[in-house]
Parts: structure tokens; C-alpha cells; sequence
């Protein structure tokens, strides 16, 4: 918070600064007031805390505030945004986006600083809920890169042939460091080489987008049970090196299409992530249909987050002494695990210019095992565990504000 | 009655008005396509035709504008501008009175704005 505040004072006086030389300048806050509940004791979805939103109405952790300073003229835009939200019953808070963007011409900009991702459709507006149809977002998919924001460079070309609009977007330098709080790592995640080049077209009924990305990730990790199956595992002559987060190359593909029709609206995008590492092969994607009618928006979606069967496979790892490392590592990838499908129902209404109500209910249905960390559900199919819960599903409703001004 | 007539009349014709896209009469521009009003009005060029233009919002007539020729609501338009303001990429273009429109067509040749009113300028497109 207090590196925050000093950014934003500092901003303050470059602003004054900056009134004296033809620049302009806005300020803008954006904000959501959410409250969600689970219909179910022992579970809880990614994003949310287990004390938050278990089988009574409390505000969630998407409930956040938001405020952002642009300062800006023909050539330079400055801008800086913070977000604050609640997490483990504290007040935490994000520096989102810090950067100077330099219009070269008409066709060409660079942007330096801290920026959040665009891999997807709308991972760059992740945090102004407003703007999107959704109460909440398909988090099995939006959650799929170890990356909301990261600091480095963007070029960007765009041009308008005949009736499109064509956008390339290139990162040829990124990194991030950010703590980290799961029962493996408990950590500092660092990601660094990011190079990510975009390609998008539109017209005024739709927009066709794709990205291409390769990260470095960096997990030193801490948990000693890890640590002893692993160097047990090593011993024995297993090559484990795919089995941590050291240096691993990941990369990504996403595709992304949005399509416009008199009142109706079809939003869909995949991804496809591939790393030779803890974190698992991952395939995801959803479609949103919706439909206006004037200020209200009903909605329906379907998304899908799902971990690559062969992440699993530990039949080619030989375990002398037992088998203690080996279910050791089942243990350990079963963790990792977050395989999950969602049916999401809605719908958005236009208070007024700047605020929407929104709700919506989810059925989220775990995929042989789960995302629920704390819970005794294990994977199917490996002795030794407790009873899977294959197939079993929990609802969620949601219902809050979303508002800029 | 016929004053009843004219007076319904006089309503339904300020409800139907037509914009009007106008542009100084001393710049070459003679005529745009909706597509090119939608790209220079949502900021994703500058230029019309490779002239360079400067956009200009009539407050008085957003609404109708946005709804005629970017087939957008009010909510739909904030969201847009939200998007752009917070990922950092553009902002929205100035907004001006009804009553300023005259004096900003006079004085600069590539502004190109709107109106429902009769104005003294070139119109390049009507949207209905």
C-alpha cells in the first residue's frame, strides 16, 4: 500500500507538472460490490477463500475498488491503476498497470512499464467489471496463466483496411515477480522472457483474435514433503526434472472470436497451454450467448478448464522403497490438479450510465477430482486414496454492482 | 384541430430527426460511409479518405448519434470508452454544445461533427 501511495502522489506532481505542457488529464474509479455463496460445505472454487462464500452470502473476493490516472496529449499517455481488494479478511492491493505509451505515428505505438496481459479477449480489463457481460468471469479459463500483469515492453501496429480493423500487438520483453500461496510452493513466482505477439481483426459486428506466448517460470519450492519425494524419486534414478518449477519454458496459444448479431451476442475463446513442468498441460475454453433487450442482458455460458490426462502418468516412475515416494508424487500432482467444467446463468442490467447489476448462478462440475485442496476428494483410480467425486457438481450464485465513473 | 394535427405532427418529426454528419465547407471531403464514421467515432483512425479529421461529440445528440449510426446504446458507448480509458489506449473524443457546433465548423476545416439542426456547414452522410 505504501509503494501505492507514493506512485500515485508521485503522479500527482507529474501531473501538475505535466498540465503546464499541453497534457490532459482524467481520473477514473471503477469498482465491484459482490456477494457470493456456496451451496456446499468443504469446497471452494479458485479465486474464492473457503471462509467467504460458503452456504451464506458474503462478499467475495471479487468485490474490489479501483481507481486510475491517465494523463495524456497527441503523442504521450501516462497512465496509472491500483486495485484493492479484501483477501484473508486483509485489505491487499495491486499496482495493475503503470506504463507510457509513445504514438509513433499513425500506425505505430510502444508502450513500456507495467501492463496486463491481452493474451485473451478480455484478460486485459479483467478488473473493470463493468465493461463485461459477465457477473463473473469463466475462471477455469481466465485463471489458466500464471500472469495478470507483468512489467515490460509493447509495440503495437494498427491499421483500418476497407471496413476491418487489424491489431498487432507485440511483447518482446517481460517479467513479473509475485508471491505465491498454495500448499506446494508457498513461494515467489518469477516469470521472465515473456514474448507474446497478438493478432486481432474487427469490424463493427465481430472480432477474431489470437495469441501466441512463451514465459520462463521461476518456483523456488519450499514444502519439505515435496522436496523429500522428489530427491527420493531422484535417487532412485527417475529423471524428475519435469516434476518442478525451475526454469520451465511455457507456451501458450489462444484463440478468440466475438460475434454481434441485431440483439444477440456470441462470445467464445480457446487456449492452449503446454509446459514440460509441475504446472499441467491445459486445455480451456467457453462460449457466452446473450441476448439484449434494451437495458437488461440475459446470458448463458459454458466453459471448460481441463488438465491433459498424461500430466498424470506416473506408471514409467520406478519406486524401490515401497512405493512411499511415488504415491508421495501422486499426492503432489493431484494438488495441481484443477480440472473443472461450468454452466453459468444470468444476466446484467443497466442501472444507469456507469452502474450494472448483475447475478448469476453457476453449476460447477469437478472433473474426477478437483480444485478443492483442503477437502479429503481425491483422484480416481489410485489406491490408497479416499473416494473420488467424480462428476459431483456445486452452485454458486453471485449477484453484485459493477460500476466506473 | 389542424393545430392539433401539426402540433402531433412537429413531435413526431423532433422524435424521427435526422442527423446530420457535417464538415466545413472548405474541406474536399463530399461524402463518408457509416463504416468510416463508426472507425473515426470509436478512434480507430484519424483519417477519412487519408485526410486527416478531427471527431467532435454533440452533447445534445449522442444519444441519437450512437444509437443511428454506431448501433450502440448509452451503456453499450460508456463501456466502450471505460474499455479504451482503462487499458490506456485512447479517450473519448471532445464533446461540445448544440449551440458551440456553428463557431467550431468555422473555425476548423477538418472538425466533423453532427447535429439535428439546420446548420451552415457540408453534409457528408444522414443517418435516419
Amino acid at each position: 500500500m505504501k509503494q501505492i501511495n507514493s506512485i500515485l502522489v508521485s503522479l500527482s506532481l507529474v501531473s501538475s507538472l505535466l498540465v503546464a505542457n499541453d497534457f490532459s488529464t482524467k481520473i477514473n474509479y471503477f469498482g465491484n460490490l459482490t456477494t457470493s455463496s456456496l451451496n456446499k460445505d468443504g469446497f471452494n472454487t479458485k479465486g474464492y477463500k473457503v471462509d467467504d462464500v460458503q452456504n451464506h452470502f458474503q462478499l467475495s473476493s471479487y468485490s474490489k475498488l479501483g481507481a486510475q490516472t491517465t494523463i495524456y496529449n497527441d503523442r504521450w499517455m501516462f497512465v496509472a491503476q491500483a486495485v484493492t481488494h479484501y483477501e484473508d479478511n486483509e485489505l491487499k492491493a495491486d499496482l495493475t498497470w503503470l506504463n507510457a505509451k509513445y504514438t509513433i505515428n499513425d500506425d505505430f505505438s510502444i508502450r513500456g512499464g507495467r501492463m496486463q496481459s491481452s493474451a485473451f479477449l478480455n484478460s486485459d480489463v479483467r478488473d473493470i467489471d463493468y465493461v463485461n457481460t459477465w457477473g463473473l468471469e469463466p475462471n477455469a479459463f481466465y485463471t489458466m496463466l500464471p500472469m495478470k500483469f507483468y512489467d515490460g515492453i509493447e509495440i503495437t501496429y494498427n491499421k483500418v483496411i476497407g471496413d476491418y480493423y487489424i491489431n498487432l500487438n507485440i511483447t518482446p520483453y517481460g517479467e513479473l515477480k509475485t508471491d505465491m500461496d498454495d500448499l506446494v510452493s508457498d513461494s515467489t513466482l518469477t516469470v521472465k522472457d515473456i514474448n507474446i505477439i497478438s493478432f486481432d481483426i474487427s469490424n463493427n459486428d465481430f472480432k477474431f483474435k489470437t495469441t501466441y506466448g512463451q514465459v520462463n517460470i521461476n518456483i523456488p519450492i519450499k514444502d519439505a514433503h515435496y522436496n523429500t519425494v522428489i530427491t527420493g524419486l531422484q535417487n532412485q534414478n527417475n529423471d524428475m526434472s519435469k516434476y518442478s518449477y525451475t526454469d520451465k519454458r511455457i507456451s501458450f496459444l489462444t484463440v478468440g472470436f466475438e460475434y454481434n448479431y441485431e440483439n444477440y451476442s456470441l462470445m467464445t475463446e480457446f487456449a492452449q497451454i503446454d509446459s514440460n513442468s509441475l504446472i499441467a498441460d491445459n486445455i480451456g475454453y467457453y462460449t457466452m450467448l446473450s441476448y439484449r433487450y434494451d437495458k437488461f442482458i440475459p446470458f448463458i455460458m459454458y466453459s471448460v478448464g481441463d488438465n491433459k490426462e498424461s500430466h498424470f502418468d506416473t506408471t514409467n516412475i520406478v519406486d524401490n522403497s515401497n512405493q512411499q515416494f511415488k504415491e508421495g508424487l501422486d499426492q503432489i500432482l493431484y494438488q495441481t490438479n484443477n480440472s473443472q467444467k461450468t454452466i453459468s446463468l444470468g444476466f446484467r442490467y443497466d442501472l444507469m450510465i456507469g452502474v450494472a447489476l448483475k447475478a448469476q448462478i453457476d453449476k460447477i462440475t469437478i472433473k474426477d477430482y478437483g480444485v478443492d485442496y483442503s477437502s479429503t476428494t481425491k483422484r480416481v483410480g489410485y489406491t490408497q486414496r479416499d473416494a473420488g467425486v467424480c462428476d459431483d457438481s456445486v452452485y454458486q450464485a453471485t449477484i453484485g454492482l459493477s460500476f466506473v465513473f | 384541430m389542424i393545430k392539433k394535427i401539426l402540433f402531433f405532427s412537429s413531435i413526431i418529426n423532433i422524435l424521427n430527426a435526422n442527423i446530420s454528419i457535417i464538415i466545413s465547407k472548405n474541406n474536399k471531403i463530399s461524402s463518408v460511409t457509416k463504416n468510416e464514421l463508426a472507425n473515426i467515432y470509436l478512434k480507430k483512425t484519424d483519417t477519412i479518405k487519408g485526410q486527416k479529421v478531427v471527431v467532435i461529440n454533440n452533447k445534445d445528440d449522442y444519444d441519437e448519434f450512437n444509437k443511428k449510426v454506431l448501433n450502440k446504446t448509452p451503456s453499450q458507448m460508456h463501456a466502450y470508452w471505460m474499455k479504451q480509458v482503462f487499458l490506456g489506449r485512447k479517450v473519448p473524443p471532445k464533446n461540445i454544445d448544440k449551440k458551440d457546433i456553428q463557431s467550431e465548423i468555422n473555425k476548423v476545416d477538418n472538425s466533423i461533427t453532427y447535429t439535428s439542426d439546420k446548420i451552415d456547414a457540408k453534409v457528408i452522410y444522414e443517418a435516419n
